[in-house]
């Protein structure tokens, strides 16, 4: 009878407000209106439901994110290097005015540095031709060489390889096989680097080992008032041009011959050997050690080269204090939404210690792009609190602890089994999240060779691979409780990166490394519960940087 | 009939989208297709129509704001009314645990006597009804009777337990049936005598 009553009045409500309509105040849309953020986007995609495993919209953000790594990446790469060759042709335009020239030479006379005995041709007035390995390499570099022509003087005009003032062409002396040519001498090098270098004194080599040349053939156009490059002398040693690739040398020489249009003279300065894995392009730079008398000649190039590796790899380990920020999740079904308040104060992050390693590549000095792999651990203390017993989607009824990292259903072995409703106290609880972080990062050197200072910025996806729990119950808080099933935790999220540190010089490939680094979130690393949970994570990290 | 439906729900999706855009006619339109069905629930709720109202445009800035939240895999429109049963929840639940729980004679009062009641109740009255029980009970008889909520998850909503939910819905029941006889009674010698 009372519940035909109740039955009755619940009916008599349903049926007279359920589906009903009723129109608010007219001026109530200009006060949301006047609330809503502008229009700021065009009409976005639709988003197919997201499906099980990797969710679309954390691949997009990787991605995007990725994108712009790369996009601020390869600018810096290329304003950096730009500066850099800009600085060098300065630097080395300079050097070749100052350079205490040991062998020198007059237009009149013989070239007067020392002979080379090794590759001498008995007197012969053939040039030796390069070592064939030796001279691939050259015609190798020589395509990316641009060598600007000067005006000829009509007066000499023995050159011949410069018709019109100022074209840029192809800097043909390199890809003579042992001949000397003219092109050299006379010309103005308005861009150069190392790879010049080395061709111009790997083509003089050939030419001064047959020690019959004479000043006028190497500078024939030498009526122009102009700076001219060119190459003097051989290695003590000539024997290391014809050995293996991997000790295949070339000869360097920034000498320079200084034309003064009335005294015909020219400066010729002291050859220095770099190793063919001294070329950027080649393989390693060398430290300042390595080079030898390239350091003292004061290469511009090789100081800035002080760097020692384009690989290298970084075993590190880093300290996490992580704090978690709780918001509620306002799309949730309906409740009062307390949760977020409640997680705040029951729930305790632990720092934790997690290993990793860090592979870069260095596209410049300054400038590296680094990856890797790493652990990340997220530690939860829960305080005790109230937790209650509900059906799962299995049917069975187990203890659902809440938490801001998702749901744990607890099936204590003691007691009896609950029913739907029943509550139960714990007096702690322990969460265990494990994940797997890819990074992607931008490095920005600052400093010297001994001490470096870096900054990085970039992103890393943080992968679920491990989740547990460990909850004592009261009275017996001896049992350690572990879920029988958790819900609720995403299975990957996004955090950018930003940090500064400080790398010291170890050895000649080894630094050591330590880094404060800020985590700030992209994402929540939860889902569909009531609240949203955003980990927040400052890290000291430390490691040993080996370069190869 | 197959294909107006699907006209209809391309036509929501785009409206959806548009809003997600921030287009303000599309939400505009959104608003007028809506709010009228919106506006009951949220009177439900409230204990007046202008804390409706005020509920309302609290729950559309919401609406309007995690749009992205949506997920396209149920009604948009049991979406929406979630979203303004939470506000509902969110604005009264402090209000209601702080309201003792007062008997029915000094809590009902008043609106019987403004009403011209007749044998049946209309929209308006049964409205009335509701907005004059006490937040509790009027919180604990919504979420059952016109979300379809059981007493557990209903304490697991309200965070109260679910004697506590049961006692109200009891309660609630029961000043609601005295006022409807009450109001049917005052209208029946009316009726009697004409």
């Amino acid at each position: 009878m009372t519940e035909d009553l109740h039955n009755d009045i619940d009916d008599l409500f349903r049926s007279g407000l359920e589906g009903k309509e009723d129109t608010p105040s007219p001026g109530l849309w200009a006060a949301i209106e006047k609330a809503l953020p502008p229009a700021t986007s065009p009409i976005p995609p639709t988003t197919p439901p997201a499906t099980g495993g990797w969710k679309a919209p954390v691949i997009f953000k990787g991605l995007i994110a990725a994108a712009v790594v790369a996009i601020i990446g390869t600018a810096t790469y290329f304003i950096v290097s730009k500066n850099n060759e800009t600085n060098t042709v300065a630097n080395e335009q300079t050097k070749t005015e100052n350079t205490n020239n040991k062998g020198s030479q007059n237009m009149d006379g013989d070239i007067k540095a020392p002979q080379h005995e090794s590759t001498k041709s008995g007197g012969s007035n053939e040039t030796k031709a390069i070592d064939a390995e030796d001279e691939s390499r050259s015609t190798l570099i020589t395509e990316a060489d641009k060598v600007v022509l000067p005006s000829v003087s009509p007066d000499n005009g023995t050159t011949g390889l410069s018709p019109e003032p100022g074209r840029a062409t192809e800097n043909p002396t390199f890809k003579s096989k042992g001949k000397r040519e003219s092109g050299v001498s006379g010309s103005t090098i308005e861009k150069t680097n190392i790879s010049s270098i080395v061709n111009s004194a790997s083509t003089v080599k050939a030419a001064t080992t047959t020690n019959t040349r004479r000043g006028a053939d190497l500078l024939p156009s030498a009526t122009s008032s102009e700076k001219v490059l060119a190459a003097s002398k051989l290695p003590a040693d000539n024997n290391a041009l014809k050995t293996g690739p991997s000790e295949v040398k070339a000869v360097h020489t920034n000498a320079s011959i200084e034309w003064e249009k009335n005294k015909h003279k020219a400066l010729i300065t002291t050859p220095t050997i770099i190793p063919y894995s001294a070329i950027p392009s080649l393989g390693r730079i060398p430290s300042n050690e390595s080079t030898g008398s390239a350091a003292q000649s004061g290469s511009a190039t090789l100081k800035r080269n002080d760097w020692k590796s384009r690989i290298y790899v970084t075993p590190v380990l880093s300290i996490n204090m992580t704090t978690l920020e709780i918001e509620e999740n306002r799309a949730y079904g309906p409740r009062v939404g307390r949760e977020h308040i409640e997680f705040k104060e029951t729930e305790q992050t632990k720092t934790t210690v997690s290993p990793g390693i860090i592979a870069g590549f260095a596209i410049n000095p300054r400038i590296s792009v680094q990856t890797g792999i790493s652990e990340f651990r997220n530690n939860i203390s829960v305080s005790p609190k109230q937790i209650k017993a509900i059906r799962d989607r299995d049917g069975q009824v187990r203890y659902r602890l809440d938490c801001s990292s998702g749901s744990y259903f607890l099936n204590p072995k003691a007691g009896t089994a609950p029913a739907v409703g029943d509550s139960l106290r714990i007096s702690s609880s322990e969460i265990r999240m494990r994940y797997v972080t890819l990074p992607l990062s931008v490095r920005v050197n600052f400093g010297n060779d001994k001490v470096k200072i870096f900054a990085t910025a970039g992103t890393d996806v943080n992968i679920l691979t491990g989740k547990k729990s460990s909850t004592s119950l009261s009275p017996t808080a001896s049992e350690k409780v572990s879920p029988v099933r958790t819900e609720g935790t995403r299975k990957q999220y996004l955090n950018g990166t930003i940090g500064a540190g400080v790398e010291i010089r170890a050895g000649k490939r080894m630094g050591i490394m330590l880094m404060p680094q800020y985590r700030f979130p992209m994402g929540n690393m939860n889902e569909e519960g009531p609240v949203l949970t955003y980990p927040k994570t400052f890290s000291v990290t430390s490691g040993v940087r080996i370069g190869f | 009939m197959e294909e107006r439906s699907t006209s209809l729900l391309d036509n929501l999706e785009l409206l959806i989208r548009s809003c997600m855009a921030g287009e303000r006619q599309a939400q505009n339109r959104l608003y007028e297709q809506f709010a009228p069905k919106l506006f009951v629930v949220c009177q439900r709720y409230a204990a007046s129509r202008v804390e409706a109202e005020e509920i309302l445009q609290e729950g559309f800035i919401r609406i309007f704001t995690h749009l992205d939240q949506f997920k396209h895999e149920g009604s948009f429109e049991g979406w929406m009314r979630r979203i303004m049963v939470n506000c509902a929840l969110q604005r009264l639940g402090s209000k209601a645990r702080m309201t003792p729980v007062v008997s029915m004679d000094d809590n009902i009062h008043g609106g019987a006597e403004e009403n011209d009641a007749h044998s049946r109740l209309g929209q308006k009255e049964l409205m009335q009804l509701i907005q004059q029980l006490p937040p509790a009970y009027r919180m604990v008889f919504n979420l059952y009777v016109f979300e379809g909520m059981k007493h557990r998850e209903i304490a697991e909503t309200l965070g109260i337990s679910e004697g506590t939910s049961k006692s109200n819905l009891s309660d609630a029941r029961a000043i609601l049936q005295k006022e409807v006889l009450k109001r049917q009674g005052n209208a029946l010698p009316k009726s009697k005598s004409l």
